[in-house]
């Protein structure tokens, strides 16, 4: 087989979903938005999950196009959790863009698109495709975030996403520029050769070349301090797309920074720039914990809950064993489980044909709505870490990992910050059940969110009765990056 | 199997009433009375077909933890059967009479639950196979106990009650439960049936401790004893009991008189064999038993509340069957706990009965007169307390504590020790007052014409004692309370213009007495009080008495079967005289000479003070424990938690942490370029450390 063909071959998910992408925008186009393209595009992503599960290659990584691309465990387990994560929110998001008179086609051709960015990215083996990966899924974004254009906090959270994150691309691009100027390489494997016998000039351009990348990618992980935005475009988003936003692309960017980290040659923990996830991952923690404490809207609140399990998920790269990195995917899947609960209640809140924002508008919610008000307390628990729910276990897999690499510091500051954030869990647990309010509640809710509560609250009540099965699956996938 | 039904009947019971009947009043009661019943029923089956070797059922394993393992298992011999007997049946009866009893109450569902919980706890209890298992049974009638006591939880009496009965049962606990550690250094073992055999190996072991050495069996049946102390409420550890009266009538009767007050002998007669090694131990129990026996049947001469003076009187009759224990006589322990359990109950309920017909009046000073409006309950009362002074005639036939109180004071005089003749003394004594205050009560509340003028004093009393509590009583309680004084008051007042009339009857014109569903318990237990003691002497402490124990107790040392009859007739009579003399002095002093007795009050004020104020125990603990404590607790509260551990824990924390989160919110100002400066300023410190830590790490 040609090398080109075996590209085509092992990339043939990913462009499957770029094809249907380009096939619904123009058949979108010509049936004047007419067309419902729900029903495609969900199966668009069925087939390619399908097509990533049938070609996995889990024993041994395959690379193609010459080294641009690679397929191994790692990969798949990204691309299998993208692509339920995506489709999740496509389930998510169409009730609520109904409701709300605002959808229009192009949700789902930019969506798979976006897609198709990050499933680059997570099977990324050279700097070109991985920044081609990135850019491809952050303009999607952009444009997803000003979705609803004629609400102004929609196109102000759109905008400010779009600056900041160009800032972020430049510098992720000048940190590759300086890599290849420093090393004469892009691909992964040919720099963690070059690394190895360089003189010391030449190792510091490098330094400050992948602190640069690291940085950049820490900016789409919405690591602190690059997290500025994340509230702001949290908020103004239109919900959906928040939803979108918290439960997708961080995948892809930690499984690049996990293959960055801990891949062949470990590029950037040989050169110590893994300090910089060190600090990332620790303030992270920190910062998400403590200005969540005073929010009182509730996306807002979520994107510090987001900005938090960015720490957390660190963490796991940090440990920078294999156990750390299954925790650390395992941790991402139980993350993106919770949390599709969570915008699945959110998206259903409604009162007098208004979405609620506010977490005042919470009060009473137990009274009116007590089955969705114990799922929802069952999701909060299981981001505070409460046990025996699944977002303990993450926690407990991901300090574990920590302690055992001899990451103390880190370790003790999550388990302290989980404390913190338990608090504003909890709060929201006791608005809605112990404080009475007034505001009636819509029913029904769409069938959507109540499946999708539905599954996520059973996952996540009885993760405890088979944790084995999932972290196999993600310790498998580790492996491949520990021959 | 059947063993198992009966100990679980009762568990049940409360989780079924506990669950289905909160809705449904007869529901409720069906749900524990019918399975209590059937309980009692098995009780009696297992009791009648007991084989000769003890029934050992093994449930499930329960610890095990290196060379520690304890199971859970029901083992049933002689001594068990008794208990469940005496338990299931005062059980049974006090669940049928609580029906009526309780018959207004708001919650009967709680009640029966609780009180079936109780039973099966107790029977958990006596049905141990090992000391982890007896201190589960006997931390739950604890537990059951406090639910019980504080029944009523909107008077603040009652809580004070509960929470004094628990915390007095602690110290007793701390005992119980050093003394199974100690029983574990002993003998590597919890299990009854791998120590008991043991006794007498270890009798010789040493403890050193602060340069002193203590015989290891002395100092853990001490223990141990400390334990049966504050569960049976024997001197020192007592004053919890008369306190608990403040729980209504049927768990007094059944808790607090029959059942688990006798936890403490029955532990002691368990582990007899245990107890027959540690000489000293049992010289203890005994003077201690007969110093209990006597106080309280002091303090009962001169109490006015009809429960607190069957209280203190059931305070006396556990001393009684601990001394019996001291002096080696498990026997006759026993079978005074058996009669004691169905007159004392009997007592208990019959004064129930009078309490509901009066309205919850339960000051004897403000009753008289009452034999011809309450017949049954007089009856009731009288049999009782006939069967409590112990009368008989000798070799035909007497009532319950006619055999079994003589048991104890012959196996008293037996023993041929100084500590026998001892308590042999101080129990003829306390005999002759047992009688005095049974009359007194009999007579005032039943015979006497009722004192119009005490009466009203008496009442208006209660009313500021009232009112204080309600003044006392804060926010939401304060209304009701309000509302009962106001309730109260009206009552008292009817009542005072009614007995201004002039005939004493008028105080009680709508006095009636209680339903069938109150009797038929009462005469239940009546049999047993006055049948139980002439059925069983012959197994319990005469010449059947080896058949019929087999290895339950340990026989080796009973003075009564030592002595083989040969017991003088003066100590034969001796109870039965000193009985006659009390009845005699009460009747002399309440129907003849009643001038007397105001006489002897005013004479001799100070001991009349002093026995009024129970000789002042609980004003000694409140300055010696209760009050130190308290400054203890608030020094510690105000400066260590409040004022330290808060200030720099939790509430520090989490001030700061509100603190700096409000801080770093306002970093977030919503304009771009603050946030692309801010982008910036994180690389440049970023690149820094990192430049700075890698190529300082390489130089």
């Amino acid at each position: 087989m040609s090398e080109t063909l075996r590209g085509l071959y092992l990339l043939q998910p990913t462009l499957f979903i770029a094809g249907a992408a380009m096939l619904l925008l123009v058949v979108g186009a010509f049936s004047n938005g007419k067309r419902d393209l729900r029903l495609p595009a969900l199966m668009t992503l069925l087939v390619a999950f399908l097509l990533q599960i049938l070609s996995a290659e889990f024993s041994t990584p395959v690379t193609g196009f010459g080294g641009l691309i690679i397929r191994d465990g790692l990969s798949d387990y990204g691309a299998a959790l993208l692509l339920v994560g995506l489709f999740v929110s496509l389930l998510l998001a169409d009730p609520w863009f109904r409701r709300e008179g605002i959808l229009r086609f192009e949700w789902y051709p930019l969506v798979l698109l976006s897609g198709v960015g990050m499933l680059l990215l997570v099977s990324a083996h050279n700097f070109m495709t991985l920044y081609i990966g990135l850019e491809l899924q952050s303009l999607a974004l952009y444009v997803l975030a000003t979705f609803h254009i004629r609400d102004l906090s929609s196109a102000e959270s759109g905008v400010k996403y779009f600056i900041l994150g160009s800032l972020a691309s430049g510098i992720l691009l000048f940190g590759i520029s300086l890599v290849y100027g420093f090393s004469g390489t892009l691909d992964f494997s040919v720099l963690a050769h070059a690394i190895e016998g360089q003189e010391q000039s030449a190792v510091s351009g490098l330094i400050v070349g992948l602190t640069l990348v690291v940085i950049g990618l820490g900016f789409k992980l919405s690591a602190v301090p690059f997290h500025m935005w994340t509230p702001d475009v949290y908020e103004g988003a239109p919900t959906p797309v928040t939803a979108l936003f918290a439960i997708v692309p961080k995948v892809a960017a930690v499984i690049i920074l996990a293959r960055l980290m801990l891949g062949e040659g470990a590029i950037i923990s040989a050169l110590g720039v893994d300090r910089v996830l060190w600090a990332l991952s620790f303030l992270s923690m920190l910062w998400g914990a403590l200005a969540a404490l005073g929010q009182t809207q509730i996306k807002r609140l979520l994107a510090y809950s987001a900005i938090g399990n960015a720490g957390y998920a660190l963490m796991g790269i940090v440990a920078g064993t294999e156990d750390g990195l299954a925790a650390m995917l395992v941790y991402m899947t139980i993350y993106l489980v919770t949390t599709a609960g969570v915008f699945a209640v959110v998206l259903s809140l409604r009162s007098d044909g208004q979405a609620i924002e506010r977490l005042e508008d919470l009060k009473g919610f137990a009274q009116h709505h007590p089955l969705v008000a114990v799922l929802l307390g069952i999701f909060l628990f299981s981001l505070a870490g409460i046990p025996p729910l699944a977002g303990f276990f993450g926690k407990f897999y991901v300090f574990r990992a920590a302690l055992e690499s001899g990451e103390v510091i880190l370790a003790i500051t999550g388990a302290l910050t989980s404390v913190v954030a338990a608090f504003y869990y909890l709060r929201l647990i006791r608005l809605m059940c112990f404080d009475s309010g007034s505001v009636p509640q819509e029913r029904p809710i769409p069938a959507e969110y109540a499946g999708i509560m539905a599954v996520s609250g059973v996952l996540v009540l009885l993760f405890l009765l088979a944790p084995s099965a999932p972290v196999a699956f993600a310790q498998s996938a580790a492996a491949s990056l520990f021959p | 199997m059947l063993v198992a039904l009966v100990v679980f009947l009762p568990l049940f019971g409360a989780l079924a009433s506990g669950t289905f009947g909160r809705r449904n009043r007869s529901l409720a009661n069906g749900l524990a009375v019918v399975p209590m019943v059937l309980s009692a029923f098995l009780a009696v089956v297992v009791w009648l077909t007991l084989p000769e070797t003890p029934i050992r059922q093994e449930l499930f394993p329960f610890i095990q933890s290196g060379g520690f393992a304890v199971s859970w298992a029901i083992y049933v011999d002689r001594l068990t059967a008794v208990m469940f007997c005496v338990v299931t049946l005062v059980s049974a009866a006090v669940h049928v009479y609580a029906v009526g009893y309780m018959q207004e109450d708001a919650s009967p569902s709680r009640f029966m639950a609780y009180l079936s919980l109780f039973t099966f706890f107790m029977l958990a209890l006596v049905s141990a196979d090992n000391f982890v298992q007896m201190f589960f049974g006997w931390e739950g009638v604890g537990l059951a106990s406090y639910l019980l006591i504080g029944f009523w939880h909107h008077k603040p009496a009652a809580n004070a009650a509960a929470v004094k009965a628990f915390v007095v049962n602690r110290v007793g606990d701390l005992g119980f439960a050093l003394g199974i550690a100690g029983i574990f250094v002993l003998f590597g073992s919890v299990v009854f049936e791998e120590i008991l055999p043991l006794a007498a190996d270890v009798a010789e072991v040493q403890w050193h401790f602060a340069g002193l050495s203590f015989d290891a069996l002395t100092v853990t049946c001490l223990l141990l004893f400390i334990g049966a102390m504050g569960k049976s409420a024997q001197l020192g550890l007592h004053v919890w009991l008369p306190d608990a009266m403040e729980g209504p009538t049927p768990v007094s009767a059944l808790i607090h008189a029959a059942t688990m007050v006798t936890a403490g002998v029955f532990m002691v007669c368990r582990l007899s064999p245990l107890f027959a090694e540690a000489p000293f131990a049992l010289e203890v129990i005994a003077v201690l038993g007969a110093l209990t026996a006597f106080f309280a049947a002091s303090v009962a001469l001169v109490q006015n509340d009809i429960k607190r003076i069957i209280a203190y009187s059931t305070c006396s009759q556990l001393g009684y069957m601990f001394f019996a224990a001291g002096v080696s006589a498990y026997g006759a322990a026993m079978f005074h706990l058996a009669t004691h359990a169905f007159f004392k109950a009997l007592l208990f309920l019959g004064a129930g009965s009078v309490i509901t017909a009066l309205h919850h009046q339960q000051d004897i000073r403000s009753m008289g007169g009452l034999a011809k409006k309450l017949p049954w309950s007089c009856a009731a009362l009288w049999l009782g307390s006939l069967a409590l002074i112990g009368v008989g005639v000798p070799g035909v036939f007497g009532l319950a504590g006619f055999y079994s109180k003589d048991a104890i004071i012959e196996s008293a005089w037996a023993a041929h020790s100084p500590i026998g003749s001892f308590a042999m003394a101080v129990g003829l004594v306390a005999a002759v007052l047992t009688a005095f205050y049974s009359l007194r009560l009999l007579l005032l509340v039943f015979h006497l014409p009722q004192d119009t003028a005490l009466a009203a004093s008496v009442r208006a009393e209660q009313a500021a004692a009232q009112l204080d509590g309600e003044h006392s009583a804060h926010g939401a309680h304060h209304h009701e309370d309000a509302k009962e004084a106001d309730a109260s008051g009206a009552h008292g007042l009817d009542s005072h213009e009614l007995d201004s009339h002039g005939s004493d009857s008028h105080g009680f014109a709508g006095v009636r007495e209680s339903p069938m569903v109150m009797l038929l318990p009462l005469a239940f237990l009546a049999l047993g009080a006055i049948f139980s003691g002439v059925f069983y002497h012959h197994e319990f402490v005469g010449d059947h008495a080896h058949e019929f124990w087999g290895d339950a107790i340990s026989l080796a040392h009973d003075p009564l079967l030592e002595a083989h009859g040969k017991i003088p007739f003066w100590v034969k009579v001796s109870p039965l005289v000193a009985g006659a003399i009390g009845i005699a002095l009460a009747l002399w002093l309440f129907m003849r000479n009643t001038a007397l007795r105001t006489t002897l009050a005013t004479r001799f004020a100070g001991l009349h003070r002093f026995l009024l104020h129970k000789w002042f125990f609980d004003e000694l603990y409140a300055r010696l424990f209760v009050r130190p404590a308290w400054r203890v607790g608030e020094i510690f509260f105000h400066g260590g938690d409040k004022n330290t551990i808060d200030r720099w824990g939790p509430d520090g924390v989490s001030s700061l942490m509100a603190r700096s989160g409000a801080r770093l919110r306002k970093l977030q100002t919503g304009y771009l370029y603050h946030y692309a400066l801010w982008m910036l300023l994180g690389l440049v410190l970023l690149m820094g450390w990192i430049l700075f830590s890698t190529t300082a790490g390489a130089n």
